[in-house]
């Protein structure tokens, strides 16, 4: 009987309140209630983009999130962070390309500080929309060998463009786990630039990572 | 130095990303800061309204002269072209006095306004006084997507030139628009030109290689080719070319869009050096790297380009 009671007192002594336990999820409450709990999230895309032809690649978005504000079916919320982003166009889906002849690749890498606002909604504050401007440095690569041995043609040549690249991008997500959820982007630059340097557009589908 | 003696020197005199046009009445840098500015309204008003578009579409220049347009049925394709026909202001006929004749490719392919932007090009030069007054034509298709038929050259190439594509649409040129023409028209046959612009690019190269010292002087005095691809039959052509003649007697103005990226150097760079190391007496070969795409590469290839043909003959 003491020994049933002792083991019944540590647990209600050890365990959290059940409020502390809520606001100390990786996301926001699914209550709806807001906090002062700063959240950080990962978003990690795989993106189809099209700049000079189609291009694959990947981007990593960085957030760090403030809640601001609540109604009774949603949550606002600010973030600030950075996006890592790599684009490829391979040869193969360019078509008119002869792979045979040509041999390589344009890369195009940006970097940059994002900031944005998202409405976490449902019931369960479990979907996500956001819209995000981003600024940064964008590089672009060609760098491609060529083989006409019929006509004796052969050489290598790498182009470069560094050039600043600011833009927009708008997000959906679901969260169906408490750390992990999918979510859905596009986004498209600025049209300060030629489209073959900083692309004219891309999509994403991946994963969001809710690390606190 | 002006970015025209650049240009005559072969020096890469780079022409501005995409709002390219140069009024004759302004100063080099001027020019630059108003065109900078006009870029920054156009960017500004774009990004807060409609970031798809794309960047600063420019207007072709107000033509003058009379345009007219007709049906020009060909026996050799059997198949129908529309020529876009501009004759000098003050002459409908296009017959006072012999006026070069520019040929015009891709007029009106996929809203690029090659043709408008050429006819205004020589409309506003001519009326400077810095261009000779030309006839303009644009050689185009009910359906303009039809130019890869025309165009391009068939792979393995014809020894003979007697396959289709370009083969068969230089003949059709040859042979029944430029003859059909210069019947109608008034036209100094020393002074036809053509300009092309990506596939048209390729095809004024090859127009430029079908030159035979054999048939006498060229067909063209001198071709644009502008932002086009360097394939490897174009190579083939123009060794043809050179294992018949010791001279390419003709001006060739070429550029290539800097952000085509490394494939296109290779070729054109290698093409430039091929002629380059011919040594031709009387090839003018004028060549130029535009900071701009292909889209941005039109207006500033053919208003360089169209000054190297036009240029010398006030």
């Amino acid at each position: 009987m003491i020994e049933s009671f002792v083991a019944t007192w540590f647990l209600l002594v050890s365990a959290p309140p059940l409020e502390v336990e809520a606001m100390a999820v990786p996301h926001v409450r699914e209550d709806g209630q807001k906090t002062h709990r700063v959240h950080l999230q990962l978003d990690a895309e795989a993106i189809f983009a099209i700049g000079g032809q189609s291009a694959l690649g990947t981007e990593l978005h960085f957030k760090t999130r403030f809640e601001h504000w609540q109604t009774r079916l949603a949550l606002g919320v600010w973030d600030v962070g950075a996006a890592f982003t790599y684009q490829n166009e391979p040869t193969f889906l360019a078509p008119w390309i002869d792979p045979n002849e040509v041999d390589g690749a344009t890369h195009r890498t940006r970097l940059a500080a994002t900031a944005g606002h998202t409405c976490q909604l449902g019931h369960r504050r479990r979907w996500a929309i956001g819209a995000h401007l981003y600024g940064g440095w964008n590089a672009w690569r060609s760098a491609y060998s060529v083989d006409y041995s019929a006509e004796d043609v052969s050489g290598d040549a790498v182009v470069t463009r560094h050039d600043f690249v600011a833009g927009g991008e708008v997000d959906v997500g679901y969260r169906f786990h408490s750390r992990v959820g999918v979510n859905v982007t596009f986004g498209t630059p600025f049209p300060t630039q030629s489209s073959y340097l900083i692309t004219i557009a891309q999509g994403g589908l991946g994963l969001s990572f809710y690390l606190r | 130095m002006s970015p025209w003696s650049r240009l005559r020197n072969g020096i890469g005199a780079r022409a501005s990303t995409s709002c390219p046009r140069t009024p004759r009445n302004q100063s080099d840098r001027s020019l630059a800061t108003t065109m900078k500015l006009r870029r920054l309204l156009g960017c500004t008003l774009a990004i807060g309204f409609v970031p798809l578009l794309g960047a600063c579409g420019v207007e072709p220049l107000p033509a003058t002269g009379t345009l007219t347009e007709e049906t020009f049925h060909s026996e050799i394709v059997d198949d129908d072209y529309i020529l876009r026909i501009r004759t000098p202001p003050g002459d409908d006929e296009g017959t006072l006095q012999p006026y070069p004749l520019v040929l015009q490719l891709d007029p009106t392919f996929n809203g690029l306004e090659e043709y408008a932007i050429t006819v205004g090009l020589i409309s506003q030069y001519a009326s400077d006084g810095d261009w000779p007054e030309a006839i303009v034509v644009g050689i185009d298709y009910d359906d303009p997507s039809l130019r890869e038929r025309d165009y391009v050259p068939v792979e393995p190439p014809d020894p003979a030139y007697e396959g289709e594509g370009a083969d068969r649409f230089f003949q059709t040129l040859r042979d029944e628009i430029i003859p059909y023409l210069e019947e109608r028209f008034s036209i100094d046959t020393a002074r036809r030109y053509l300009v092309g612009h990506s596939n048209g690019g390729v095809f004024a190269w090859y127009a430029a290689f079908r030159h035979d010292p054999e048939l006498g002087p060229p067909l063209l005095a001198g071709v644009v080719a502008a932002d086009n691809g360097y394939n490897e039959v174009l190579f083939t052509f123009e060794r043809w070319h050179a294992e018949r003649s010791d001279d390419l007697p003709m001006k060739i103005y070429a550029t290539r869009a800097a952000f085509n990226g490394a494939i296109q150097k290779v070729g054109f760079d290698e093409l430039r050096g091929r002629l380059g190391g011919h040594n031709y007496e009387t090839l003018d070969l004028q060549s130029n790297v535009l900071e701009t795409d292909h889209k941005g590469a039109i207006w500033p290839s053919f208003e360089h380009g169209l000054e190297l043909l036009l240029g010398d003959t006030p």
